[in-house]
């Protein structure tokens, strides 16, 4: 029972996280039809200047929340200017540049804070555990849970009432019945991508917390968040949700039950999903195009 | 690729035979290839030889790249996996069976990797050129993953395959590291060359032809699907030689050989180097080896950062790659009037990925 | 036509030989007054940060030879690996079959070094592993390690765990390859030695750092054993956040003092084996630990700062003793006979290799306000472990 109540937080905790990434990367993929490979880059700047000031500052995990957030907008602002506008459909070229980009920022984060491990850094107020059905759970992850949960549901508020997710929704459904309609896809797109940086700084601010902070977390992020996008369907945020939280939970139990081999699994799942649905679960995008 | 665009008419051209075709403005590159392959181990010795080969190796992952992204269209962001795949593939028959000679390993682990290719080329090729990137990106780090985790892909304590070496590469003949050099040079150049005049025949024309008019040519009667899936088998293959060289020349295989790096550097040297040109590969997989060497010399602890710079710059620089701006300056050196409208016509489709007529 | 090729072509051999001078191969012969010694060092990618600690460790004890040994000159190389294996054995060759290097130092990770091993072996290059590695890299004849091998490095707490300690039954934890394995090793055959048992041994994926559900997953032990090479701060905050029984390193490398203050409090009490403290209460210590003050303005706290300075002690003591002669079948039983006190206490050399030395059990303890390690018991001479426990028999 112990492990099950465990394992059920553990993995919805991981997984929120996971889907604040994966939602950026799947919106992006969808409705602009391009891949931001230093999406995970982004979540890790977010995850060392969060922990560079809560490490440091009384009260600095807060500000470190905004901070976060705002840095990371803008360099998916610098990524859109940059790379996607220069590069709108070269597909091969916005994979290259984001891609040194990424390599890029983590040398960059090595030069700024070293190779060295970083510990979770946690306020203090959120630094207990408390007993959930007999076990002794940490209330950082507990808040991380809340906290990316809320977030996950802002954005499926969003992207369901406002009318900024209809657009969304029609730029990802079909972009040029869209654009014929006179909807200006591409300003939506930036949009979108910057809403979807801010999210994914704030995601990596509070990982910090959870896992701490290692140099390579830019790279294993957006694989992560790949994995989610493609079983859970290209510009489908539901897709992303389900995703992240089978990944997590499969992640919690899979390290009990078979620890050797925890790594795969991740892709596991998706060639399973890839095998029954070749869009993923949610998937809309057609299969070939042109 | 958006409905219903009208692909640019292809100029008229010539017809010549396939060779001269194929070996026309090229062979003052071929020249050029061949002095720099032998000069090199007299001129730069040991050092030279170990950076012409990791040139070479490159150059065949490029040209793999090329065959998929240049011809077919589909930007492959994978390729490590059928590259990484036939070194680890050498390394276990020679660690796990025994086997010494390096001709059979060699065609044993590239036809695994064509074998491999052929069984994800199923998967792979129902999607449009965003969902194939992703797919082949998931499918290399799955298996450099299973590499880094299992037992069975480790010799044991390392993260990797070692002692991926042999006794003679023919009877009498040691294996060194310069017969390992010449072995790959010989084997590059020759594929180089078989591949040229393929991609400059019908079938090569075909592929250029589905980037475009895809619904045209199955009008036509032509099996597009059948087309890209021999390409991607074949572009798998060509990874595999790659890898096995590779894996020779440095008697090891890792991981890393399988993912995203090695996948991404391929996709940099062909944008680099210039798609669809003879030449292209090599020159790019030149600067992308000089580069990271120099680099380190410069940059002892932050030499990564100028690889990262290096990745943006190409972004940027896919218009023609390097081999397209010698294209183009020969072009204007010759000014021919037909020379010249086949260019513009060239430069202007590049992106669209017209029905290029390869002129010069 | 033919002269933009030409002119590519001139302009390619141009750029290459312009690289190549650059950097390329220069020869030093070994005996021309000048001795030349490699080390393969992390400068670029995760272990980064060793890497740098190695090198203010090697250059510390190179000024304080003056440069020299044996009345010759030292020409140190130091080369990167990337953590890499292929360019590691990119870079022994280049070291060994360019630059001729009398003696290597590294690669840091062991798993790069044993991958190489083949290589020193077959161009009997003697070379000196940087921190612990397993038994087998030590088989070949070549590779010396000073500091010993990852069993025998874990053993002492072992045994302190169940002899000095008490401590009847252990919940174990480390990362998923032969030096996790290793080193869970030592410790269970020495917490064995003194009438302890295993209930549970997990092994976790190598590069993750949410160690959530194996917490969820630990059993009730005395205490629980853990061993990272470098995140044992994050497993620490995660564990002691919910979960208060006694905290035992089985080897203490994967704890600095900068991450002891990040973990604050929780780390107070926390004990493991090392082989080397700052404030020892011998003249070595105490000699290296102002040297290093006064050249890099701070104290040599953690094990790694000093290991790299005596892998380099190693080489120069052993050419002072063949009189600058880097013939390497001497160098070899030359490092073998060696036997000096250096500011981590006596080190000596086995059979095959593997230094037998003394061990010190450590606290986290406030010294000053800061979190830092302090020595409570001494294991003199602490032995190789030549067959370690295989991962399979280590519960029970």
């Amino acid at each position: 029972m112990q492990l099950v109540v465990g394992g059920v937080l553990n993995g919805l905790s991981f997984g929120f996280i996971l889907f604040l990434v994966a939602s950026g990367l799947t919106i992006t993929l969808g409705l602009m039809r391009t891949l931001n490979l230093a999406q995970g880059a982004m979540y890790m700047i977010g995850g060392y200047i969060a922990w560079a000031l809560a490490a440091h500052f009384p009260g600095g995990f807060w500000i470190g929340l905004l901070v976060s957030g705002v840095v990371v907008t803008g360099i998916g602002l610098l990524i859109d200017l940059l790379i996607f506008r220069q590069l709108a459909n070269d597909l091969p070229g916005v994979i290259l540049g984001t891609f040194g980009i990424l390599i890029i920022l983590t040398n960059v984060v090595d030069w700024v804070w070293n190779s060295e491990p970083k510990g979770p850094a946690v306020p203090e107020v959120l630094g207990g555990s408390v007993s959930i059905l007999g076990v002794h759970y940490p209330v950082i992850r507990l808040s991380a849970l809340a906290f990316a949960g809320s977030l996950a549901l802002l954005l499926w508020f969003v992207q369901e009432r406002t009318r900024l997710g209809s657009l969304v929704k029609a730029g990802v459904d079909d972009s040029e019945m869209a654009q014929a309609l006179g909807i200006n896809v591409a300003l939506t797109g930036r949009v979108v991508f910057a809403i979807a940086a801010f999210v994914t700084g704030l995601s990596g601010a509070f990982g910090q917390a959870l896992t701490g902070l290692t140099t390579d977390i830019g790279l294993t992020t957006l694989l992560l968040a790949l994995i989610v996008t493609i079983l859970g369907g290209l510009g489908s945020l539901e897709g992303a949700l389900v995703g992240s939280i089978v990944l997590g939970l499969a992640q919690a139990f899979g390290t009990v039950w078979f620890p050797e081999y925890v790594a795969v699994v991740p892709y596991a799942i998706m060639i399973v999903v890839l095998a029954v649905r070749p869009t993923g679960l949610f998937g809309k995008l057609h299969t070939r195009t042109g | 690729m958006v409905v219903g665009e009208q692909p640019a008419l292809a100029p008229q051209v010539p017809r010549r035979g396939l060779l001269a075709k194929a070996l026309s403005f090229d062979s003052a590159a071929w020249v050029a290839l061949i002095g720099a392959i032998v000069v090199t181990p007299f001129i730069f010795g040991n050092v030279g030889i170990t950076l012409a080969q990791e040139i070479l190796v490159l150059a065949l992952l490029g040209v793999a790249v090329d065959v998929l992204h240049g011809y077919a269209g589909l930007p492959s962001f994978g390729q490590g996996a059928f590259f990484g795949a036939s070194g680890y593939a050498a390394g276990e028959l020679i660690y796990r069976l025994g086997w010494d000679n390096p001709w059979q390993v060699a065609v044993a682990a590239v036809a695994l990797s064509a074998l491999l290719a052929a069984a994800f080329g199923l998967i792979a090729l129902r999607a449009s050129a965003l969902y194939f990137l992703l797919i082949t990106f998931a499918f290399g780090q799955l298996l450099a993953t299973m590499a880094s985790q299992f037992q069975i892909f480790q010799t044991p304590g390392v993260a990797g395959i070692t002692g991926i070496t042999f006794t003679e590469a023919a009877p009498g003949v040691e294996w060194t590291s310069d017969v390992v050099y010449w072995i790959t040079a010989a084997v590059t150049v020759t594929l180089l060359a078989v591949l040229t005049i393929v991609l400059r025949s019908p079938f090569g024309f075909s592929l250029l032809a589905i980037q475009e008019m895809r619904r045209r040519m199955e009008a036509l009667g032509f099996n597009t699907w059948l087309l890209m899936y021999v390409a991607f088998v074949v572009s798998g293959a060509i990874a595999g030689v790659g890898g096995v060289l590779h894996a020779y020349a440095n008697g090891i295989a890792v991981p890393d050989d399988l993912g995203v790096v090695t996948s991404a550097e391929g996709l940099l040297v062909i944008l680099i180097g210039g798609s669809r040109r003879i030449g292209g590969p090599v020159l790019g997989a030149a600067v992308v080896v000089l580069l990271q060497y120099a680099a380190s010399f410069v940059l002892p602890t932050r030499w990564p950062l100028a690889i990262g710079a290096l990745y943006v710059v190409a972004a940027f620089w896919t218009k023609h790659g390097l081999a397209g701006l010698i294209v183009a300056a020969k072009s204007r050196a010759t000014s021919s009037g037909k020379d010249q409208h086949a260019l513009t016509t060239d430069v202007s489709t590049l992106r669209e990925g017209g029905a290029e007529a390869d002129v010069v | 036509m033919m002269n933009l090729n030409r002119r590519v072509l001139a302009g390619a051999v141009c750029a290459l030989l312009l690289m190549v001078a650059c950097g390329g191969g220069s020869s030093p012969q070994a005996n021309g007054g000048t001795i030349s010694i490699g080390a393969i060092l992390p400068l670029t990618g995760p272990f980064s940060f060793f890497g740098q600690i190695f090198l203010k460790a090697i250059n510390l004890r190179l000024k304080e030879a003056n440069g020299e040994v044996a009345g010759k000159k030292i020409n140190l190389i130091v080369a990167d690996d990337a953590n890499d294996l292929t360019t590691a054995q990119a870079k022994a060759r280049e070291l060994v079959e360019n630059d001729h290097v009398a003696a290597l130092m590294g690669p840091f990770n062991s798993s790069l070094l044993t991958g190489i091993t083949p290589y020193l072996k077959a161009h009997k290059v003697p070379t000196i592993a940087i921190e612990s590695t397993p038994i087998e890299a030590t088989q070949s004849g070549w590779v010396f390690c000073p500091q010993g091998d990852l069993a025998q490095i874990a053993y002492p707490m072992g045994l302190y765990a169940s002899q000095v300690l008490h401590l009847k039954t252990a919940t174990l934890i480390a990362p998923n390859y032969i030096a996790g394995w290793r080193i869970q090793a030592g410790f269970t055959q020495g917490f064995r030695e003194g009438g302890g048992h295993v209930i549970q041994a997990q092994w976790t994926d190598l590069t993750t750092t949410d160690f959530s559900s194996y917490i969820s997953n630990l059993k009730q032990a005395d205490a629980v054993v853990s061993w990272f090479p470098a995140t044992e701060v994050t497993f620490l905050k995660q564990l002691t956040v919910v979960n208060k029984s006694k905290n035992l390193l089985a080897y203490g490398n994967g704890l600095s003092d900068t991450q002891m203050q990040q973990l604050g409090d929780p780390s107070l009490g926390i004990q493991t084996s090392i082989q080397y403290v700052w404030d020892l209460n011998t003249p070595e210590a105490k000699k290296f630990a102002d040297q290093y003050k006064a050249e890099y303005n701070t104290l040599p706290t953690v094990q790694n700062d000093e290991a790299a300075y005596e892998d380099l002690s190693v080489i120069l003591e052993a050419l002072k003793s063949t009189g600058g002669d880097t013939n390497p079948a001497k160098l070899r039983s030359a490092i073998l006979n060696l036997n000096f006190k250096g500011p981590a206490g006596q080190v000596s050399f086995d059979k095959s290799g593997v230094g037998i030395r003394d061990f010190y059990i450590v606290r986290v303890d406030k010294v000053n306000g800061k979190l830092t390690w302090v020595a409570d018991k001494t294991y003199v001479g602490v032995r190789p472990i030549t067959k370690p426990i295989d991962k399979d028999a280590i519960v029970g």
